[in-house]
């Protein structure tokens, strides 16, 4: 067992001509949450897919919980994912979906039930979750994507933009629960371009560009300025070394 | 077992599969509701029809089985070449993918998720095409007088329906898989995908679709799938049926079908893990300018162009264009028995050149921009450029090639040179009218709720409703400019008025081009005014 719960080694994705990851290496400890950031097109989401046995590594290695990336059936029991775009049917129920997804994970019934009410709970959906989810607002939606990844208890949780469409409170639920869970075993690996989120919840934060990983540190470490000593904040880092504000095509 | 899918799984994926799918069937309007009941009556009346002719054939061959011949072998062949071919045409089309892939990949093995649209497909296919030749079944042993007919009939119908939705299964998987591979059918899959529908719509209207199913069938009859026969009528008197062949048939089923579903989960995951083809990127269509903006107009040309280029990305969009091509069918084949083009032909396929161009682009001139049309009614284009934009989208493409249709099968038909005249000018006119008349109906019953295509396409696509009243709108004003320019009906009315043939094209011609350009001023207006005072209050 590896104290490791994310590694990669020379990760690289090629379609084509066009390089996504060019040989990312990462080393994520188990408890912790990784913020990873970088601008439109830097190759994030390729990474999750890559990372969530989804997209296949053009070259190089890597593991999830212990598991190699290759190796999807290993991966899959260990992980929960929330896509951009939750993977939701709309013409179920929040609970309808969420018991599916319970089935599918061979949660126990009981078990499942208690904490699909306790999660439902957790994010105001209680009232709602009988309701069809096409009738769901977008942040009704994100809110039953992020119950349907952490249902199973994951080691490993893939968030992209999590808080996107959420209301101030629903985002704090959020934070909260990642908080929660990065202080139980669970590994949190977040994908967003809200800078105050990650500044908050990350332990390490990873920022990628053209496919390649340009900084890499704990948050405060990185808002200070090595040479003055001066505090930055977590948006002027990124845009240094992302380029500046006119860095992104 | 390695690779082979988890039944639990399997079978919770396969009723979720099932219970989306009623459920998305329970939301259809009702138009559409009548139109799937119309279907069931079709097939219930169809199964009718196939157990009362096994009733009858089941007594013809307990009178005289050798009398049957050939056609022992060639039951089992065709069903068993049907359910492949319906399995891997809608596999890969449809059955073989499932909605949030990557929730489900993520959640289960791909093994399972095969599993689950196998059972579901299954279910969905074999329960359309064999529950009536199961009911069917019972006729033949009603009518053969061998109770025990019924039951080895339905082993062997089920044993055959299973291997071949096994084969057909990874076979139509493999196919969506080696299309999604190639960078070639990646760049130039609009005009394969025409090709192959004109390929075989020509199949079709030519009576020489049997070229390529006969070869087929005689293959199949002659290979063991006509052992199921044999298992079929075990029972039967005079069949003289082997009771080995039936044995191996069955335990060939068994291990082909097991091959299948192997088959089915490497192809499948492969198909969903593999990259699909990244075609090099193509360069970003011209900023415009030139001739068509100092022809329409700079806002006018835009909206042309937007239309061109959105159905040049998606043309799935316009696929219910084709709909109706099928009353082309007639004609078409009435010149290939003939050898020559038949006097109905030129006006019919103008007639229809006429409509598809005005149902292109401006049938549902409100709907068709999506989420973008607080954007374009809030952007500054009047509702005069936004539909100008749109007909001339239409017309544009249209004319020409109703224009070009008109002339050779009018040069080269049995029609007179006035009627041929005649023709052209309608050919001329017509599109740009009917362009004119769809948008106007369009904006009168838009429709903004995108519509499933194929599993993972969606499109809005114009409502029945404007569907139907262009239709109409159109025959009886265009349908009279083009109905007439036939020998037999100019003669008949002419007979009937006292007036030379001559007189009734003109005349017709004449009458149809007002009815519609009237019908054109009064949409149009409709089309700009709507456009004008669109308000998302509804």
């Amino acid at each position: 067992m590896t104290n490791r719960a994310i590694e990669t080694r020379n990760l690289t994705k090629r379609y084509g001509d066009t390089t996504a990851v060019e040989r990312l290496n990462l080393a994520i400890p188990e408890g912790s949450v990784y913020g990873f950031l970088g601008p439109n097109g830097a190759g994030k989401t390729t990474t999750m897919r890559m990372l969530a046995t989804l997209t296949k590594p053009s070259d190089g290695t890597g593991t999830v919980a212990g598991a190699d990336i290759t190796d999807r059936d290993a991966v899959v029991s260990n992980l929960g994912y929330l896509p951009e775009e939750p993977p939701l049917h709309a013409e179920l129920t929040a609970r309808e979906q969420l018991r599916y997804v319970a089935g599918l994970r061979d949660l126990p019934e009981s078990r499942a039930e208690e904490r699909i009410d306790d999660l439902l709970e957790r994010f105001s959906l209680a009232d709602d979750a009988d309701r069809r989810i096409s009738a769901y607002s977008k942040g009704m939606k994100q809110k039953t994507g992020i119950i349907q990844a952490m249902l199973h208890d994951p080691d490993v949780l893939f968030l992209d933009e999590p808080t996107s469409g959420l209301d101030p409170r629903a985002a704090r639920t959020v934070r909260d629960t990642i908080a929660d869970l990065a202080d139980g075993d669970a590994t949190v690996f977040l994908s967003t371009h809200i800078l105050p989120v990650v500044d908050e919840l990350a332990d390490t934060v990873g920022v990628l560009h053209d496919g390649s990983l340009v900084t890499e540190g704990p948050p405060d470490a990185l808002k200070q300025r090595a040479e003055t000593g001066d505090e930055r904040t977590l948006e002027d880092v990124f845009l240094e070394v992302t380029g500046g504000i006119g860095g992104e095509a | 077992m390695p690779g082979v899918p988890d039944t639990g799984h399997a079978a919770s994926i396969a009723y979720n599969e099932l219970r989306v799918g009623w459920r998305k069937l329970r939301e259809k309007s009702l138009a559409q509701h009548i139109a799937v009941g119309l279907v069931a009556v079709l097939v219930v009346g169809m199964t009718a029809g196939v157990t009362w002719a096994a009733y009858v054939g089941g007594q013809a061959f307990v009178d005289d089985p050798g009398a049957a011949g050939d056609l022992v072998g060639l039951v089992p062949a065709g069903i068993g070449v049907f359910t492949l071919t319906m399995t891997a045409y809608l596999t890969a089309l449809q059955l073989g993918d499932i909605d949030v892939r990557d929730g489900y990949l993520t959640t289960v093995p791909a093994r399972d998720v095969v599993g689950g649209l196998l059972a579901a497909g299954y279910l969905r296919v074999v329960g359309m095409f064999v529950s009536p030749l199961v009911v069917a079944s019972a006729g033949f042993a009603a009518g053969a007088g061998v109770p025990l007919a019924f039951p080895l009939a339905v082993l062997a119908l089920g044993a055959l329906a299973t291997t071949a939705y096994l084969v057909g299964f990874p076979a139509g998987a493999a196919v969506a898989y080696l299309l999604g591979q190639s960078e070639f059918v990646d760049r130039y899959k609009t005009g394969l995908g025409v090709a192959a529908f004109l390929a075989y719509l020509a199949l079709l209207f030519t009576e020489t679709l049997d070229v390529v199913v006969a070869p087929a069938l005689e293959a199949t009859q002659a290979s063991p799938v006509a052992w199921y026969a044999d298992l079929a009528l075990l029972t039967v008197p005079g069949a003289e049926a082997s009771a080995l062949r039936a044995g191996a048939v069955l335990a060939g089923s068994v291990v082909v079908a097991s091959l299948g579903v192997l088959a089915s989960v490497r192809v499948s995951e492969r198909r969903w893990y593999d990259d699909t083809a990244h075609a090099t990127p193509r360069q970003t269509d011209s900023a415009g300018g030139g001739r068509l903006d100092d022809l329409l107009g700079r806002r006018t040309a835009w909206v042309a162009r937007k239309s061109w280029l959105r159905a040049r990305r998606a043309p799935v969009k316009l696929v219910y264009v084709t709909y109706p091509i099928f009353v082309l069918f007639a004609p078409i084949q009435n010149s290939v028995d003939a050898g020559h083009v038949t006097a109905t032909l030129p006006a019919t396929v103008t007639l229809y050149a006429a409509w598809a161009t005005g149902a292109l682009f401006s049938l549902n001139p409100l709907g068709d921009e999506g989420a973008v049309l607080p954007v374009t009614v809030t952007s500054g284009v009047s509702g005069r450029e936004f539909v100008g934009g749109l007909v001339a989208a239409s017309a544009l493409l249209g004319t020409p090639v109703t224009l070009a249709l008109a002339l050779a099968l009018g040069v080269f038909g049995p029609l007179p040179p006035v009627a041929v005249a005649c023709l052209v000018v309608a050919a001329v006119v017509l599109p740009g009218l009917a362009a004119t008349v769809a948008a106007g109906v369009g904006a009168s019953f838009p429709k903004y709720e995108a519509t499933s295509i194929t599993r993972s396409r969606e499109a809005v696509v114009p409502s029945l409703w404007s569907f139907g009243v262009y239709t109409i709108v159109f025959l009886l004003s265009a349908g009279v400019a083009t109905g007439v320019q036939s020998p037999a009906v100019a003669g008949a009315l002419g007979g009937l008025l006292g007036v030379s043939e001559t007189v009734v094209y003109v005349t017709g011609l004449a009458v149809g081009l007002l009815v519609a350009g009237g019908a054109a001023v009064l949409a149009g207006r409709n089309a700009v005014r709507t456009f004008d005072d669109y308000t998302t209050d509804g």
